[in-house]
């Protein structure tokens, strides 16, 4: 097993490489540089000899193979960089966001298993009639809905008609953020960011469901006189499940791009509201770090569900 | 799992007839190739179904009620709400259908070499596809738009040139299967060039595939872009957009007082994307043999 897994991450190394090479390249077209987001663009008195001495100090002037050696070695380092915005290390200010991101993400994959999983079951159990019609319906529907629409939608009933939950943020201000008032703000943007991962995880189930539920050892379970909730909860229901591992690991990086417009539209200070003002601001070290680390993220949970799928079914060997 | 198997399934018979008579069997995909064409004749003939042009500034008061020279009101800078959506329809289909183009040519080209020739040519192109398909699509869409600067075709050439990986994993699995074909190994001893093989004996055969494969694609292309237009990074103003116009949203005023400048918008987009996956699923259910029940 350990050498498995050893083989599996000798083989990311290229991978890796072509990664930040990717991303290197994508933001070295980028226009501007580090030097010229310092100076003060009214300014007319600036020496534009001084300007291309420090061009030459810092190394911008250097080749680009020489430039992205550079660069992977300050990576290695920790050192992302600092933000052209604020002029604080881009490492700092990825660590203030990741924490909100991570909590909605979490939340919106708790929200996503939950209702999938009792859609999906309630739609094999009934297949065939009007719930399972209606909730494959329901499943096209939800696919076909804009997030930024279906969050402006619940802000618009939710919040400003009924006043149910918060327009947006972490926490009411000055109110401390009890555990109560946090969760009321998490409520509606881990449901819209939880969206496309509800009905992957209901197709999974339903699909899954039906196929277990043909099986032979069903079929014993029922002879033997068990109750059918207990057959389809304890019995079926394990077994159709196992997939979900890798789907729920495999929706990661996709709940990080979603992470994107939810988190604007309910102004959530995370990773994708950090994106979104950088990109307004063109601060290239700050969408250089953050794309970088959503592939890095999409890579680790590849390798998670390889590795987690092979321990969650024994009948899974895994050979490279 | 689709509607469209169930439905097959249970006709029993549909599985014998031709492909136009199993998609046409199936009512949902039929109505959204109705709807399509309908969306699709008002983006191409916007000007003579607007009622007002969509760049005209102070026709009514700025955020005025619909009234009947404005039956969908007037957005913040006095200009008509149903004009603008008529013609914001033409930036969902340039980018859903350009977009689209740009990823199924490079995808199938990559995907029948790399699974053709195999070897060194494989190696690379996969080796490619695995990199660009490390970033989640947004993202990196998002970066690059950035980069290169927002506008329609910048929108399309951005998600054309990053989303093709997709497709060219289908294709060229596709390809694998079909080349160890004994059809495809008796043109070879036969004599049969690599040029007339892939033409004539392999394309034809990966046509059901990519049809289904880029119908599902132009749904996201098209939630992509109007993804973009909502953040300020696709379509910019004053070209319309469904996206840009949901946009006027984030301000709580209109919001809350004034839905008509931005749900319209939101259901717009809902029923094209709707429409698309149905049709891609009536043509999954029409062409594709393994996945009738």
């Amino acid at each position: 097993m350990s050498r498995l897994v050893f083989k599996r991450f000798v083989m990311l190394v290229p991978l890796l490489i072509g990664v930040s090479l990717f991303a290197f390249l994508l933001i070295s077209t980028a226009p501007g540089d580090p030097v010229a987001a310092l100076i003060n663009p009214v300014d007319s008195s600036i020496d534009v000899t001084a300007l291309e001495a420090r061009r030459q100090a810092l190394g911008l002037r250097d080749s680009l193979p020489v430039r992205y050696a550079r660069w992977v070695g300050q990576l290695l380092t920790g050192n992302l960089g600092r933000s052209y915005a604020t002029g604080r290390p881009v490492l700092g200010e990825m660590l203030n966001r990741v924490g909100a991101t991570a909590q909605l993400a979490f939340m919106a994959v708790a929200v996503g298993l939950v209702i999938g999983v009792l859609a999906g079951a309630a739609s094999a159990l009934k297949r065939g009639t009007w719930v399972d019609t209606g909730i494959t319906l329901l499943g096209f529907l939800v696919v076909a809905t804009p997030p930024f629409f279906l969050g402006l939608a619940l802000i618009f009933l939710l919040s400003l008609q009924l006043n149910l939950f918060p327009t947006g943020g972490m926490l009411t201000l000055g109110s401390g953020g009890g555990l109560g008032d946090r969760l009321s703000h998490l409520v509606m943007p881990a449901v819209v960011l939880a969206l496309p991962f509800i009905t992957e995880v209901t197709r999974y189930t339903r699909g899954g469901l039906i196929d277990v539920l043909k099986q032979d050892f069903i079929r014993t379970a029922r002879g033997k006189g068990l109750r059918p909730r207990r057959v389809v909860m304890v019995h079926a229901l394990r077994n159709a499940l196992m997939p979900l591992v890798t789907i729920t690991a495999l929706a990661l990086p996709t709940l990080l791009g979603g992470a994107i417009i939810t988190e604007t539209v309910f102004q959530w200070p995370g990773l994708g509201t950090l994106t979104i003002d950088a990109v307004h601001q063109r601060d290239y070290p700050v969408i250089l770090a953050v794309t970088l680390f959503s592939a890095l993220t999409v890579i680790a949970a590849n390798l998670l569900a390889d590795i987690a799928y092979s321990v969650v079914d024994p009948r899974v060997r895994y050979e490279p | 799992m689709s509607l469209a198997a169930e439905g097959a399934g249970r006709a029993g018979r549909a599985n014998s007839a031709g492909p136009l008579r199993r998609f046409m069997r199936y009512p949902p995909a039929v109505l959204s190739l109705a709807v399509l064409a309908a969306v699709l004749a008002v983006a191409g003939f916007a000007q003579y179904v607007a009622p007002h042009d969509p760049f005209a500034i102070g026709l009514a008061a700025p955020r005025g009620m619909p009234t009947s020279a404005n039956p969908l009101g007037v957005d913040s800078i006095g200009r008509d709400v149903l004009s603008r959506l008529l013609f914001g329809a033409r930036a969902s289909l340039l980018v859903g259908f350009g977009a689209v183009a740009i990823q199924a040519l490079l995808g199938v080209v990559a995907g029948v070499l790399a699974g053709y020739f195999g070897g060194a040519v494989d190696t690379v192109l996969m080796r490619v596809a695995d990199v660009i398909l490390s970033f989640p699509l947004f993202v990196v869409v998002v970066a690059a738009v950035a980069i290169v600067g927002p506008s329609i075709s910048n929108v399309i050439l951005v998600v054309g040139f990053l989303g093709w990986p997709r497709m060219a994993r289908i294709v060229r699995s596709q390809v694998l299967s079909l080349r160890n074909e004994l059809f495809i190994e008796a043109l070879g001893a036969l004599g049969a060039g690599h040029r007339r093989i892939l033409f004539k004996h392999i394309l034809p055969n990966l046509v059901p595939t990519i049809l289904i494969t880029a119908t599902f694609e132009v749904a996201r292309a098209i939630l992509l872009e109007a993804s973009l237009s909502f953040l300020g990074m696709g379509v910019q103003p004053p070209i319309p957009s469904w996206g840009n116009i949901l946009a006027e949203a984030q301000s709580l005023l209109v919001l809350q007082r004034m839905p008509w400048l931005w749900v319209p918008a939101g259901l717009a987009l809902m029923v094209v994307i709707l429409s698309v996956n149905f049709v891609g699923d009536g043509l999954r259910n029409a062409l594709d043999p393994r996945h009738r029940s």
